[in-house]
């Protein structure tokens, strides 16, 4: 089966003001799917990733780190059950934390919140892979914190040296730290201590390391069932992961929004297609009379509208890697009330998707078009001329 | 007028055409109006307009950290009532009811004030009075009512996600507001949280109403200037102010959702431009002889843009509709506990008539200019 | 002649393709009297419907002056160009060029539009046109739906629905057949005689130039006789 296909570059190029257009129709709506798709992408690593395999959170029923309150008796008795994961001095691997929020302004000059943890001294080697990447760690007792990667990007006076006021006192930033794209990157740590003594307040939860696996849903029962305590324990991780609402929500608008245009673009690709082969009957006539069959007539036409789905797909998926991908932004983590620094997230495999995406509105758009190419009748195509 | 038959014919030409620039028109007018839906939405959180005079005393550093009790004492003091009245302390609750879904706006407020402070909700007299009677008592709105179904005398109990309580109430009123967006909010007794709190005064933040609204910078700067130097500074804002906070939250994303929404109309643009240019092909030869019985340049533009612009509108046309019918009509909303309400604003719609007339004049413009320079001799001897 | 419909006087026309210099017509004189038919002969190439589009109107002469009703055409920009042709010239080209999504009523309608006519007066004029030209039964039809023969004289009535000063056609029987042909060229003959309409008519048909008072002959973008 011969297909004329240097026919059908060539005669995109003489079109190619409605070739262009179309290209740059699907483009457009890669890039919008690809986009949204990025933002829900980028969201969600930041929450799912985070929180250690067997780690459990410990705090009120119901409530979120900046909602809840554990008090320090809670706290040692929590400390003192079986099952907890000692560190090298023997000491059991807990960090006691204190989650503040306070509306701290941007760089930009708007204002946002920003969360504010007491970590206890095992609160980093709780997390795993917390990186210093500038400067030092803080020390307790002197008011010095360190603020997350994305933090520090997003809020004014927060980089290494600066002295914001944050809830009603100084504080000294003796370092960056990055944290593997955690949801930590958003927020600043300082010492339990310093914080607890600042706000006159308790803990707000404690995060706890168990022995093992099974020990991790044993424990949360424990916690759950001991009436006196009033407290819950989730798996560190599944926390983190319940407040993908706004991820979600990306991603379902990605969907919808993705879908809906699509159809649009596949009627812009259908016109296109629709006067290419109107224009170009006495050349479908032709070649039918050479010997090329139907199937390759409308072989070669799909192609074509693939290929005119493949290049906007193709402008479209790497203008938004171009613009979008690393980009840092921020929103509400409405669970938290604070502020959540993201990335938007241009992966490979999403670009792969905006593609083929972006082929099948070409393919569709195109398929009857094709069709009738194919279905010509020579002498009713050479009448025409 | 009398060209318009040309022009609907000469529209009409290429059904297929046509139809699809209708068609894709109508699919990415579709995804306008919900975008545009979408950021009302959303800026509706802001709540009520100015008129109503409201001002809200916060914690400087946000809403999460709570006022102390004895700013009472200034805040009805004569320095701010010369300004103000109706004081009310209003606590977001942030309780659900059953399951952690059903989220909506619970409050403890002063009872004693939320009629004349919210005059805009329509509280029955005989319901506010057992409201005043009853310690436990709560007024809901109508629209939050019927959402769940619950009735007048009704028990329920709110489950605190912030307050480590549960407050068991019964419904004593429903209410209604002109903005029906304000009938999705629950309000309970300031003093029964207070009681289930142990009595410790927690309040989240004083409501009041400014005697005009000259007095609203004036009473910021009284309020402000005295809680500047204390442990808990305030920040007092308007209602829209206290509104945009959480816009502001929202950040990004309002721009991001504002450029989709810029993109969808350029795409739109070129389907139409597409289509238009494609037509302006075909038709060389016969606006040549358009204008050889006498049809001036100008005519000729006209029945360029006249056609791409009809086409566009009638493509706005069965998305509007559709989409009134599913929102405002049916009431759907694509995710109900982030949107209770998806309605389209009457702004929306002057939006989406102006972006379909406005992308078909956009669309045809250069098309229809080259058409009317081009030397009448070319076009004729043009074989199409 | 001072009172001729049509006056050219020394008119050239030059094409300019690319860098390279055309010249078409050169020093061409010519004038027309009042209800004259002219028949313009030449070869394919001579610029005999570059002619015609200058007096149209449609193209405008690289020297010389063109004259119709007394109008001279140089001075006016297009705007007044337009104008003109709506008042003054009725064209009849080749392929008819009727407007195919409007009827032949429509068609024929068309011209009608640009003046301030109302609806009833308009009617007025196009079953006049229609009935000069013999087609009043077939109003309602579709340039699809007629012969060759029948929407060329749509297309005549399209060029006299509206009175003009002189009407201007080009190879007006170049694509009938043989009957058709003979139709229309007894139709402008009979416009010219009985409703003493000015003609000027570029044909390269012997036949068809016999129908015309007078025959001009040009070969090579100059008149060989006038």
């Amino acid at each position: 089966m011969a297909i004329p296909l240097k026919y059908n570059f060539r005669s995109i190029v003489i079109r190619w003001i409605s070739a262009g257009m179309t290209v740059l129709g699907v483009a457009g709506v890669t890039a919008i799917f690809v986009v949204i798709f990025a933002m829900g992408i980028g969201m969600e690593r930041t929450l799912v990733g985070t929180g250690h395999p067997r780690n459990l959170i410990v705090l009120r029923q119901g409530a979120t780190e900046t909602t809840s309150g554990v008090t320090r008796q809670q706290a040692s008795d929590i400390a003192a059950l079986e099952g907890i994961e000692k560190d090298a001095a023997g000491e059991a691997l807990v960090s006691p934390e204190l989650v503040v929020v306070a509306n701290h302004p941007l760089r930009g000059g708007a204002k946002a919140n920003l969360a504010l943890r007491g970590v206890g001294p095992r609160g980093r080697a709780l997390r795993g892979n917390i990186k210093v990447t500038a400067g030092r760690w803080f020390n307790p007792g002197l008011g010095e914190v360190v603020a997350g990667k994305g933090a520090s990007g997003r809020f004014a006076d927060l980089k290494v040296n600066d002295r914001p006021f944050i809830r009603g006192r100084s504080w000294t930033v003796v370092g960056v730290f990055e944290a593997d794209g955690q949801a930590y990157e958003s927020e600043v740590w300082g010492d339990i201590d310093d914080l607890r003594s600042q706000f006159k307040r308790e803990y707000s939860s404690l995060i706890v390391r168990v022995k093992s696996d099974a020990d991790l849903p044993r424990l949360a029962q424990v916690v759950k069932d001991d009436k006196r305590i009033q407290l819950e324990g989730k798996p560190h991780a599944d926390y983190y992961k319940d407040q993908n609402l706004g991820a979600q929500m990306m991603k379902a608008m990605g969907f919808i929004i993705g879908f809906v245009l699509s159809i649009g673009a596949i009627f812009l690709a259908a016109n296109t297609m629709y006067a290419a082969v109107a224009s170009r009957t006495r050349e479908i006539a032709t070649m039918r009379v050479f010997g090329f069959s139907r199937l390759a007539i409308w072989f070669s036409f799909m192609l074509e509208a693939a290929f005119l789905g493949f290049c906007g797909g193709a402008v479209g998926s790497v203008a938004s890697r171009f613009l979008f991908d690393g980009m840092t932004s921020g929103t509400a983590n409405w669970a938290t009330f604070s502020d959540m620094a993201f990335q938007f997230r241009v992966t490979p495999m999403l670009m792969g998707a905006g593609v083929i995406l972006a082929m099948l509105m070409g393919i569709v758009g195109g398929f009857l078009p094709a069709f009738r190419a194919s279905r010509m009748t020579i002498a009713h195509a050479l009448r025409e001329l | 007028m009398k060209y318009l038959r040309l022009v609907l014919r000469n529209a009409l030409r290429n059904k297929l055409r046509t139809g699809l620039t209708v068609g894709g028109t109508a699919f990415l007018m579709f995804v306008l109006i919900f975008i545009m839906t979408a950021l009302t939405e959303m800026e509706a959180w802001q709540g009520a307009a100015e008129t109503h005079r409201r001002i809200a005393v916060q914690h400087s550093t946000g809403l999460a950290t709570p006022l102390p009790i004895d700013l009472e004492n200034f805040l009805r003091s004569e320095a701010v009532t010369r300004h103000a009245e109706h004081l009310q302390k209003l606590n977001w609750f942030g309780g659900y009811w059953q399951d952690p879904k059903n989220f909506f706006a619970n409050f403890g407020a002063d009872h004693l004030v939320v009629r004349e402070l919210w005059d805009e909700l329509s509280i029955p007299p005989d319901a506010y009075a057992r409201w005043c009677a009853q310690k436990n008592g709560a007024i809901v709105g109508k629209s939050l009512a019927t959402k769940f179904g619950w009735k007048l005398d009704q028990k329920i109990t709110l489950h605190g996600t912030i307050y480590p309580c549960n407050p068991e109430l019964e419904i004593v009123g429903i209410f209604t507001s002109s903005d029906i967006r304000q009938e999705e909010q629950l309000f309970f007794r300031w003093d029964y949280l207070d009681e289930l709190m142990g009595g410790k005064k927690i309040v989240g933040t004083y409501w009041m109403k400014a005697r005009s609204a000259e007095d609203i910078p004036k009473l910021k700067e009284i309020i402000d200037g005295h809680t500047k130097n204390s442990s808990d500074p305030t920040e007092t804002v308007t209602e829209k102010e206290f509104g945009e906070q959480f816009m502001a939250m929202m950040g990004n994303i309002r721009t991001l959702v504002a450029s989709l929404g810029t993109v969808v109309l350029i795409i739109m643009i070129l389907m139409t431009a597409n289509t238009v240019a494609m037509s302006a092909r075909e038709r060389v030869t016969e606006i040549a002889v358009l204008r050889t019985l006498g049809f001036t340049g100008g005519h000729v533009v006209l029945f360029v843009l006249a056609e791409s612009v009809l086409v566009t509108t009638v493509g706005m046309v069965l998305p509007l509709a559709a989409s009134l019918a599913l929102f405002n009509g049916m009431k759907l909303s694509p995710n109900p506990q982030f949107f209770p309400y998806f309605l389209i604003e009457p702004r929306t719609i002057v939006i989406a008539i102006a972006a379909a007339v406005l992308s078909g004049l956009i669309a045809a413009a250069i098309p229809a200019e080259l058409a009317a320079r081009r030397k009448i001799v070319d076009g004729l001897r043009q074989v199409v | 002649m001072s009172d001729s419909v049509v006056r050219v006087q020394g008119v050239a026309k030059v094409y300019r393709r690319d860098t390279q210099e055309i010249p078409v017509l050169e020093n061409i004189n010519l004038e027309v009297a009042p209800g004259e038919s002219v028949a313009l002969m030449g070869p394919s190439g001579s610029g005999k419907t570059t002619l015609l589009n200058l007096i149209a109107g449609i193209d405008r002469p690289t020297r010389g002056r063109i004259e119709v009703a007394g109008l001279a055409l140089d001075g006016m920009s297009e705007r007044e160009l337009a104008k003109f042709r709506s008042r003054h010239i009725g064209f009849i080209f080749q392929l008819y060029n009727l407007i195919p999504v409007l009827t032949a009523y429509e068609n024929v309608e068309l011209p009608l539009l640009l003046t301030r006519l109302s609806k009833a007066e308009r009617r007025t004029h196009v079953m006049t046109a229609l009935d000069v030209v013999g087609l009043t039964d077939r109003i309602q039809h579709y340039p699809r739906q007629l012969s060759g023969g029948q929407e060329q004289r749509v297309a005549i009535a399209r060029a006299i629905v509206t009175d003009p000063t002189v009407l201007l056609a080009d190879e007006p029987t170049g694509d009938l057949d043989k009957r058709s042909e003979e139709e229309v060229l007894i139709l402008l003959k009979r416009l010219n005689r009985e409703f003493k309409k000015s003609i000027i008519m570029v044909t390269h048909d012997p036949k068809a130039a016999a129908s015309a008072q007078r025959t001009v002959l040009l070969e090579k973008g100059a008149l060989v006789t006038a």
